[in-house]
């Protein structure tokens, strides 16, 4: 039989938001400066769903998308993800390359840089936060490293059941966190969301076993 | 039967197959799926017009049963019962098996993909069900689609023209 992947119960669950929270506001303020708008926290929960529910969650699954991926490595391991549809991804593009609005129409080398460094900057400060709050609250040294990220155009589905699949192999349940922003007051469409894996769910119970409030 | 029926654009029987599931039809009606590092694996009976694709998402079930169509050991033998309730002979059968791609291939998951399709060719190969298309590897998902009037399947990719196995 499969070994079922550690259901967190609700005090869990706040925990673990106010870690990602953390995670989403050092990501924002890093994000605002790179684009030098200010950039706000639109949506932060912590999500525990049957997989067949998950693989939506960016919308229809034959929806092309793009994602900018990253491996979180070091004490907890799994994915991050930042995903866009193509005219979110040139919008952004043309904002931080200074040109006038809607003339970006096709990916080029440029504009994939573009949304790799904004996922860099993004996914690092994320971490930052969620591994500077677990080891405040939780007292012991919670060390997260974000690996370079990679660039993907793919159905949503498909790379979904691709992110999702650590997690599946134990489980038919997943766990992932999901954050959207806000640019200057507009949502915006990105979804990032944090995806660990089967191993780190169970490190995460015990790191939340021994958490403290500040 | 499981899946999620759609309009068909001229009155069919169209599944949507969601991940782990697996469907058999008869006489008229498309399957549909999408696939990353998983393998659609379709059994078709020619002579009898029935046919089933399955959403296989990892090789091996340790012994759960309680989703067939998850596991390439569990989802195989479960097409062939639904087959042959549906009229279909398995001495007739043929396969073809689209994805198991390595979508994140220089992360930690590569390889998921490469076991999930070598295991299902070999338990092809046990019961002696032969291969007669395939189209799997790479690094992109597919949006595959069987027609169980023709036995044809259909496989896109993103930015690519469809192939038709």
């Amino acid at each position: 039989m499969t070994m079922e992947v550690p259901t967190f119960n609700p005090q869990q669950i706040a925990q673990l938001t106010k870690a990602f929270h953390q995670g989403a506001a050092e990501a924002s303020e890093a994000l605002a400066r790179w684009v030098n708008a200010t950039i706000t926290v639109s949506i932060d929960s912590v999500d525990q769903c049957p997989l067949d529910v998950a693989i939506r969650v960016l919308g229809e699954g034959d929806t092309g998308v793009c994602m900018c991926l990253m491996e979180m490595q070091g004490s907890l391991t799994g994915y991050m993800l930042l995903a866009f549809d193509d005219v979110s991804g040139w919008a952004l593009s043309d904002l931080l390359l200074g040109r006038p609005a809607r003339s970006t129409v096709e990916w080029g080398d440029v504009e994939n840089s573009c949304m790799l460094e904004t996922m860099n900057i993004a996914g690092s400060s994320y971490l930052n936060g969620i591994s500077n709050d677990l080891t405040v609250r939780g007292r012991l040294q919670v060390e997260l490293i974000p690996s370079p990220p990679t660039f993907l155009r793919d159905f949503a589905e498909s790379l979904l059941q691709t992110a999702f699949m650590d997690q599946a192999i134990a489980s038919s349940n997943v766990v992932f966190a999901q954050t959207r922003f806000n640019l200057r007051g507009q949502a915006l469409r990105w979804t990032f969301l944090l995806i660990p894996d089967h191993a780190s769910l169970q490190r995460l119970s015990v790191i939340l076993a021994n958490l403290r409030d500040q | 039967m499981q899946g999620t029926p759609f309009s068909g654009s001229d009155g069919r029987v169209e599944l949507k197959i969601g991940i782990g599931e697996l469907a058999v039809i008869q006489e008229t009606g498309l399957l549909r799926t999408l696939l990353g590092s998983c393998i659609g694996l379709v059994l078709h009976d020619r002579q009898a017009r029935v046919g089933g694709l399955a959403h296989i998402v990892l090789p091996s079930s340790n012994g759960d049963t309680r989703v067939p169509g998850k596991y390439a050991d569990t989802a195989l033998p479960e097409l062939v019962r639904l087959i042959e309730r549906a009229g279909g002979q398995p001495r007739n059968l043929t396969a073809k098996i689209a994805g198991g791609a390595n979508m994140f291939s220089t992360l930690k998951m590569a390889g998921i993909g490469e076991l999930n399709l070598i295991t299902v060719q070999q338990l092809l190969q046990d019961v002696r069900i032969p291969v007669v298309g395939h189209h799997c590897g790479g690094q992109q998902g597919r949006r595959i689609a069987y027609d169980v009037k023709t036995g044809a399947e259909t496989v896109e990719i993103i930015g690519c023209l469809p192939i038709e196995l």
